[in-house]
């Protein structure tokens, strides 16, 4: 794992944030019983929005590729991951397959879609998205079609709102870690200059596969996890736009690459989300469509 | 299968294709000639299809005006969208305007498809048959679908013709070739632009209006169905308007082919994995060589 060692310096440096740090989680895990259900499921869904904005940002943002198909793999593992509930499966044992069943997916992908760049790589990871939710409403002896595939009821809320909170975390710490890895810095020279990376020597298309694969993981325990607490499943929703356009619009709202800029932009874009969709009804769709323009307008000035 | 069954199959197939070639158009001649990308291009062909309906509703008699006026309307819409959002970043070059347009088409295709959806509730949009049904044979043809199929031939070939006989054609296709050189001796760069954005728009007004004489369409067609065009432009190379229409009649086909054996469900799955899988082998066009400059 010399790959992905960190700096011991960086470690010792923000060894100060730990107890503020643990303070934080210790609130997180006591929402539940201080404030009751309604604060759980608004703080899971913020903690899987979470999740998913840090594992994009991975390759939207320290990659630097604009990426459309992060809801492939969250629809991915929330269908493998409602599959073994189906069968009878335990939770944590049903969140391990869905994230190591993506994990061969994300490395065969990774081969062909690498070759592309820019918009036309964007298009044919949303390609892909879309060709997902067909997969899954074609198959439906296995998924139910485009009908669904139901669970029996979530028993153990708490269960899943900690391995939520778990999760996010994980994923928190991985990308602070991998920012300052040897991977990260070769994935932040890719998004500089892919051939002067190449010219000093970094395999580009492994760390590049890497890249995806690592994103690509919190992002279907994420989908798994989401399966598990709403306990239906179904195509459109499962493979729709909103799980990889959230995670994009959180990841460039603010600073990419960074691990307080998707952080961020996930708090502030799902509690907006929260209160839009709660007080104006019909605009969920035209909330990400006025983000992206303002994104798209922003980008241009800039470039 | 026998003869008849096979042609009859072969017709509809052409139809679902001239769709698809219709609005492969519309992109191409800003994509592939402009490098200008536009998601929303299928939204803004599923409001046509809603306005196109809604005037039917409101003026029955007079179907051939709406033919036109739609168009024209959608005409100024595109205009209108590209100065609003677009024209205020094309000043760079195409490489680095790819992505940020991308981002606003996207963002306006969920706008138009989220106001389709409030206005319209949700209802497919129809068209009952205008024209009285043609039988040749064991062959069946509507016409409506006939007269679709000869106006989207003419209006391939007007639009041939404009991009290679008349001066605004030759500006278009003088940008698209030399941009900087173009700029040099005159040529402006954000209005001819904003004259190909309005063509698009009103071409995929065009194809909104076909759409809905023969299918019924709905609010979220609009996404898939760009997106599908999108890769038969890129597949095809940039620069040609034949090329994407030959595209998107050969897709239709093979698409409604594919239906007999696997199902429309299939058929579909199939089309976009040969599409993503022409892509990524392909990825600079299938007929351009690798030593041109690639689009993307």
């Amino acid at each position: 794992m010399v790959y992905l060692s960190v700096k011991p310096a960086k470690l010792k440096r923000s060894g100060l944030l730990i107890i503020p740090l643990s303070a934080l989680v210790l609130l997180l895990f006591l929402v539940p019983t201080l404030w009751g259900s309604y604060a759980r499921i608004l703080i899971f869904t913020i903690l899987l929005y979470v999740t998913l904005a840090v594992s994009y940002d991975v390759v939207g943002g320290i990659l630097g590729y604009l990426y459309l198909g992060h809801g492939l793999f969250f629809g991915l593992g929330a269908y493998i991951t409602a599959l073994a509930l189906k069968h009878g499966q335990t939770l944590p044992l049903a969140l391990l397959l869905g994230a190591s069943s993506v994990l061969p997916v994300a490395a065969l992908l990774s081969l062909p879609l690498f070759r592309l760049h820019g918009a036309v790589f964007a298009l044919a990871t949303l390609g892909l998205l879309m060709l997902g939710g067909q997969l899954a409403s074609n198959l439906a002896d296995f998924t139910g079609g485009a009908a669904g595939l139901s669970l029996l009821p979530n028993t153990k809320p708490m269960v899943t709102y900690s391995l939520a909170l778990v999760l996010a975390l994980a994923a928190v710490l991985m990308h602070w870690l991998l920012g300052s890895s040897s991977l990260g810095l070769e994935l932040s020279s890719i998004q500089e200059s892919e051939d002067m990376a190449e010219s000093v020597g970094i395999n580009c298309v492994k760390a590049k596969r890497l890249a995806l694969i690592i994103s690509a993981i919190p992002a279907a325990m994420a989908g798994g996890l989401h399966a598990r607490e709403i306990s239906f499943v179904i195509p459109a929703e499962a493979f729709g736009l909103e799980y990889s356009l959230a995670p994009l619009l959180m990841c460039l709202l603010f600073k990419p690459g960074t691990t307080w800029g998707p952080l961020l932009g996930a708090l502030v874009l799902s509690a907006a989300q929260e209160f839009i969709w709660t007080t104006v009804p019909g605009f969920r769709l035209s909330l990400y469509g006025i983000l992206l323009i303002f994104i798209g307008m922003q980008r241009a000035k800039r470039s | 299968m026998d003869f008849t069954s096979y042609i009859q199959l072969l017709l509809s197939g052409l139809l679902l294709g001239g769709i698809y070639a219709m609005v492969a158009v519309g992109l191409a001649l800003c994509f592939g000639i402009l490098g200008l990308l536009n998601l929303a291009h299928g939204a803004f062909l599923v409001l046509a299809g809603f306005v196109f309906q809604a005037v039917q509703g409101f003026w029955p008699t007079r179907t051939l005006v709406s033919f036109i006026l739609v168009p024209l309307f959608f005409a100024g819409l595109g205009w209108l969208t590209f100065r609003c959002f677009l024209q205020s970043s094309l000043k760079r070059s195409s490489q680095d305007f790819l992505v940020p347009a991308l981002l606003i088409t996207l963002g306006l295709a969920f706008i138009i498809e989220e106001g389709t959806l409030t206005l319209w509730d949700r209802s497919m949009a129809g068209l009952v048959s205008q024209f009285a049904t043609i039988k040749w044979g064991h062959i069946y043809l509507s016409g409506n679908r006939l007269v679709v199929l000869i106006l989207m031939l003419a209006i391939s070939v007007v639009l041939q013709i404009w991009l290679t006989r008349t001066d605004s054609g030759r500006r278009l296709r003088a940008l698209s070739q030399e941009p900087t050189g173009a700029t040099l001796v005159g040529i402006s760069l954000t209005q001819e632009t904003g004259i190909a954005f309005a063509m698009a728009t009103a071409l995929a007004a065009m194809a909104g209006l076909f759409y809905v004489t023969l299918f019924t369409v709905s609010p979220h067609l609009g996404l898939p169905l760009t997106l599908k065009a999108l890769f038969i432009v890129v597949i095809s190379g940039s620069g040609s308007l034949t090329r994407p229409l030959a595209g998107g009649l050969a897709l239709g086909t093979l698409e409604t082919m594919l239906a007999v054996p696997f199902g429309a469900h299939w058929a579909n799955f199939l089309s976009i994995g040969l599409l993503l899988a022409f892509l990524c082998w392909r990825p600079q066009g299938l007929f351009v060589s690798k030593r041109k400059v690639r689009i993307a």
